[in-house]
């Protein structure tokens, strides 16, 4: 084409929008979400990288950082003898604190802390020097939050076991660690040397040690890969910076595909509902296309004109969706921030946006080709003869490799998006084919609603029903948008709440709602005492011994250990520290599901064991097998005698691995009980009294531990919900955008209705049902969804009771048939319902 | 001779096999002279146009147009030719909604490349009584006014030929009055041959020549009293 031409047909084009920009903007505003999404994920997604990154070496705060169940063997330590550079060490545990002057106690991860870790980042404190009094005093730093909730102020008093100390400032943020780390366990910090003042290191408390390495002059991944053999051997866990960017780079891959997920599948969405908007517009155009081929211009020069158009609408829609994109990148952190153990600052990732931008130009260019291609071949005869139709061989090719295009820039898009070839094909190809299956799903609903005939229902709701079949009504597409958004807020408030009722369920009246560990074998009888002085109902302390696996039907453990889990034990499984029961009784949470329970035992042979059934699965035993274990020195032989149900969801006190009676009784062991508390305050009266007589004893309030699920499951799914905004909104884009383009035939629908004596009331049941029709509709396809998920999320996710509330889905039908209408009545605003004959006469000339 | 059809045949296919719409006609039109095409429906009228206009393509025969033979033509040299040398005027008028009256007369011009012909549309507008109508868009207008855009349109870029369709079909008889007038004096004025497709045996009175068809056959060929008075 000549400059000229190009000129003419861009001219054409801005033409042809007069009248109707409003209406096409509106149309470009169905892919902007979408891109939206993409554009916030994406530039969510640097920053995430660039602030892991610039902060990784912050992230664990030293190079190198070793860590056991108890203080370094001898063997390592020898070897970390000659690395150069300062070391700092720690012990972390559980424990009660107590505050003095308000006279109660609570539950929080002690860290006994020596030397100047961290060796990047820094420890923030509240005054910023607090952490100075450490070295002359017995000084802790207590977490924000508690000093809020204890209505704690700096030299305000806390005891940690028999140790007092005095709080020298706030714990504001530790390296590495995100602030829901501290919600889920309160830190705090006190000196290392006053550990065993504190007497809390005694036999079987859960202390674990570790030591930080500041590297210097030597590569600290290098002396892992000469020593991890010996690290493993030793069961000492290790980490590095490398490793640790390595595992949070993959959980924010993992996030920001989750993210990606929800945009890209609005995005879609959003296409087709711009080609379905672009169809209409071109149809509409057919005349206008005959005209110029008729004076003269060619099918190559008039067909610009429309793709300007729909290319014009794809760069607004875009351009749109890149910009509200940007915005909600300040969204995103306040969102996240509290999950992420590193500090988000904003920054406009303008490659990122840049990139979107273009992609998203082409692929939402081709979603608006693809219907121009029913235009494409229009002849000119169709001016002298109504109903002409254009080369229908040639359209249908046409068609195919517009079809094929846009599935290319699909994949394409999608492949570069996910930066790795594979992963964005698997990725594109399922989105397609679950939206696909949707779609069909959502169809054959409304394919299914148009078999029934309703003849007991009121005219004007039976045409309601008729009038979502109506041609470009959309009514599947506007469905499947509707409802993916529906079913992503209704999937995880079932989910939150199937996990709520069943802590609700532990903590009601009748159950234990506390439970106290680390009892000690000299404490069982005061602290019995202590129970019924204070007339609590309570379960008989339970026995734990603890104890590791030696070997598996005769073959050292070490040898089972493998990533094959059809033949090999997981390192994990094979290395656990198992804390172990023996009783008489079965108890009320397990049922035995294979061999027999034996209640005492006293002989010389094999011991006979009882094995939880997911545990013998994974250690590859059944009834029968040996497994010798090692209880603290002294090995085991055992036979494996019974196979045990357990029902993990009671939050009694369960155990992989259950002794008869009369074998580890002289065992040096630990005691765990619970006891039921009737109110808040009693709760908090038992852990002030089990503080001062027995400070080692950690309890854990399952009033409180429900409130802190609560809370994070608000806080995670409240992000969720955040996302599923992109799918709702694109689907009242989309509505609209069909709304819009039948607004003509359906006032001219109510005008004849009125003409032939329809109350206004009539015709405004008539316009409000259909629309609430759709909505109920959308409501009921997300429903269905969310109910199926949340029941499989649920039960073989997390493994609780699936439990769905009939007021939740009335919620939902009553919001969407209220958006859906309120939506649908006004793109009906300016019709007067008393113009009929204008209105009629209109559309006559 | 600025039109020759020789045994011009079209066929499409149909349930029942091939259909004749148009078979063996032949005819001649003069450069200069009027002729109007006459007959029931589905004589063959529209395909006739259609195919003289070079907007359809023959089964069989040929249509020289200023002896070019549109057979002959690529899809790009029929679509110059219909710009410089045709012109049209429909019976729904056709003009491009989303333009004013000025813009639509200008498209033929603007189609051939040249955008300097404003002066040119606006004496045309002026000259089919539309000078205060330039800016109005076809919904702003009635129909005769929309017809008379149409022939100015239809006679911008000065064609050798001007085919039109039932030019006066959806307008009242005062209006149709005016329109015919119109059309031929224009036709006049520009000394520019007129095909005129109708039913209207009053309109066709106005032609030179009348070339009846039925069932896809010439039925007759006359001369009108129109000739005589021009002679």
């Amino acid at each position: 084409m000549s400059p000229s031409e190009w000129y003419w047909s861009l001219r054409m084009a801005w033409r042809d929008t007069r009248g109707s920009r409003f209406k096409l903007f509106f149309f470009s505003l169905t892919v902007t979400l979408g891109i939206a999404a993409l554009v916030a994920t994406s530039g969510f997604g640097s920053n995430l990288q660039r602030a892991v990154a610039t902060q990784a070496k912050s992230l664990l705060g030293a190079d190198l950082v070793l860590s056991a169940n108890n203080q370094l063997p001898e063997d390592i330590q020898a070897l970390t003898q000659g690395l150069a550079g300062p070391r700092s060490r720690w012990a972390s545990f559980a424990s009660m604190a107590y505050f003095p002057a308000q006279d109660q106690a609570r539950l929080a991860r002690v860290r006994a802390l020596e030397g100047e870790f961290p060796y990047y980042g820094t420890l923030e404190t509240d005054p910023p020097q607090a952490r100075l009094r450490f070295d002359h005093e017995a000084a802790a730093l207590v977490d924000d939050g508690l000093m809020t909730q204890f209505d704690l102020k700096v030299d305000d008093r806390v005891k940690i076991g028999e140790q007092e100390f005095v709080i020298a400032g706030r714990l504001l943020k530790i390296p590495g660690e995100s602030a829901m780390a501290s919600a889920v366990g309160p830190r705090i910090y006190i000196p290392f040397r006053y550990l065993d003042q504190t007497r809390l290191v005694q036999f079987g408390s859960r202390i674990r040690y570790a030591t930080a390495f500041l590297a210097d002059g030597w590569d600290p991944d290098q002396w892992l890969e000469t020593h991890e053999k010996a690290l493993r051997a030793a069961r000492v866990s290790f980490d590095t910076v490398k490793i640790r960017k390595e595992n949070l780079g993959n959980a924010f891959e993992n996030l920001e595909t989750f993210l990606s997920l929800v945009g890209l599948a609005a995005l879609v969405l959003g296409g087709i509902g711009i080609a379905s908007s672009v169809h209409l517009y071109a149809n509409r155009k057919i005349e206008t296309l005959a005209v110029l081929r008729c004076l003269g211009g060619r099918t190559g020069l008039t067909m610009w004109i429309p793709i300007w158009v729909s290319l014009g609408m794809a760069l607004i829609g875009v351009l749109g969706g890149v910009l509200l994109g940007l915005t909600i990148q300040w969204v995103f952190p306040l969102l996240f921030q509290a999950w992420l153990p590193v500090d988000l600052d904003y920054q406009i990732d303008a490659g990122a946006a840049g990139l979107v931008l273009v992609l998203g130009v082409v692929l939402a260019g081709a979603f608006t080709l693809l219907p121009l291609s029913s235009v494409w071949f229009t002849t000119p005869v169709a001016l002298f003869r109504k109903g002409t139709e254009p080369d229908v061989r040639a359209t249908r090719r046409l068609r195919r490799l517009l079809g094929f295009l846009l599935i290319f820039c699909l994949m394409g898009f999608i492949v570069i998006q996910a930066q790795r070839p594979l992963l964005g094909l698997l990725f594109g190809g399922g989105i397609l084919l679950l939206l696909a299956l949707l779609f069909g799903l959502s169809w054959l609903l409304l394919k299914l609603l148009k078999r029934f005939r309703f003849r007991r229902l009121p005219p004007m709701i039976r045409m309601a029903l008729a009038n979502l079949h109506r041609p470009h009504n959309q009514s599947a597409l506007v469905m499947l948008a509707l409802g993916l958004g529906g079913f992503l807020i209704l999937n995880h408030t079932m989910v939150h709440q199937s996990l709520i009722a069943q802590f609700t369920r532990t903590g009601s009246n009748d159950r234990p709602n506390m439970i106290l560990f680390d009892i000690q074998s000299d404490q069982v009888d005061a602290l019995q005492s202590l129970l019924t002085r204070q007339t609590l109902p309570k379960e008989s302390p339970i026995p734990m011994v603890t104890m590791r696996i030696q070997s598996l039907k005769g073959k050292p453990i070490r040898e089972w250990i493998g990533e094959d889990e059809s033949t090999q034990v997981p390192e994990w499984a094979a290395l656990w520290e198992y804390r172990s029961t023996y009783r008489a009784e079965q108890s009320d949470t397990e049922e035995i599901i294979a061999g027999e329970w034996v209640s005492h035992f006293s002989g010389q042979e094999a011991v006979p064991l009882s094995l939880e059934e997911s545990i013998a699965e994974t250690l590859h035993l059944t009834v029968g097998d040996e497994v010798v274990l090692d209880v603290q020195g002294v090995p085991f032989t055992c036979r494996i005698q019974s196979l045990r149900k357990v029902d993990w969801q009671s939050m009694k006190p369960n155990f992989y691995m259950v002794f008869p009676a009369g074998v580890l009784e002289e065992a040096p062991q630990m005691f765990v009980q619970a006891v039921q508390t009737p109110s808040s305050q009693a709760a908090a009266e038992l852990q002030k009294s089990l503080f001062i007589q027995f400070p080692n004893i950690s309890s854990v309030d399952l009033r409180l531990l429900l409130k802190t699920i609560d809370d994070i499951v608000r806080q995670a799914t409240f992000a969720i919900r955040f996302m599923a905004l992109f799918f709702v909104g694109t689907a009242l884009f989309v509505l609209g955008s069909c709304l819009v383009n039948s607004r003509q035939q359906r006032l001219d629908e109510l005008a004849i209705l009125r003409a032939l004596g329809a109350h206004r009331s009539q015709v405004r049941i008539l316009t409000m049902s259909e629309y609430g029709f759709l909505g109920f509709l959308s409501a009921l396809f997300a429903s269905g969804l969310a109910l199926l998920s949340s029941y499989l999320i649920t039960h073989y996710g997390f493994r609780v009771d699936w439990v769905w509330n009939p007021s939740l889905i009335l919620w939902a039908v009553l919001g969407s048939v209220l958006l859906t209408t309120a939506t649908g009545l006004m793109t009906e605003l300016g019709w007067n319902p008393n113009a009929i004959l204008e209105r009629l006469r209109a559309e006559v000339r | 001779m600025i039109l020759a059809v020789e045994n011009l045949t079209r066929t499409y296919p149909s349930g029942a096999g091939l259909l004749t719409v148009l078979d063996q006609v032949s005819f001649q039109v003069a450069l200069g002279e009027t002729l109007a095409v006459m007959g029931p429906s589905g004589s063959g009228k529209t395909t006739l146009i259609s195919l003289c206009a070079g907007l359809d393509q023959p089964s069989g025969g040929r249509i020289l147009l200023e002896d070019q033979d549109l057979g002959q033509l690529s899809e790009r040299a029929r679509s110059e030719l219909r710009n410089r040398k045709i012109g049209f005027v429909f019976q729904s008028f056709h003009l491009i909604p989303t333009l004013t009256a000025l813009e639509n007369v200008l498209v033929p011009a603007e189609l051939a490349g040249r955008f300097d012909q404003e002066d040119q549309a606006r004496a045309f507008l002026t000259r089919v009584g539309l000078a205060e109508r330039m800016n109005h868009f076809p919904s702003q207008m009635s129909g005769g006014e929309q017809q008379r855009v149409a022939i100015a349109r239809a006679f911008i870029n000065q064609p050798k030929i001007v085919f039109a369709d039932e030019p006066t079909g959806n307008l009242d008889d005062r209006t149709s009055e005016t329109i015919e007038d119109l059309l031929f004096e224009m036709n006049r004025e520009m000394g520019t041959t007129l095909v005129i497709v109708t039913h209207d045996a009053h309109l066709a009175q106005k032609t030179h020549r009348i070339l009846s068809l039925r069932m896809g056959r010439v039925d007759s060929e006359s001369s009108t009293s129109a000739l005589e008075h021009s002679a």
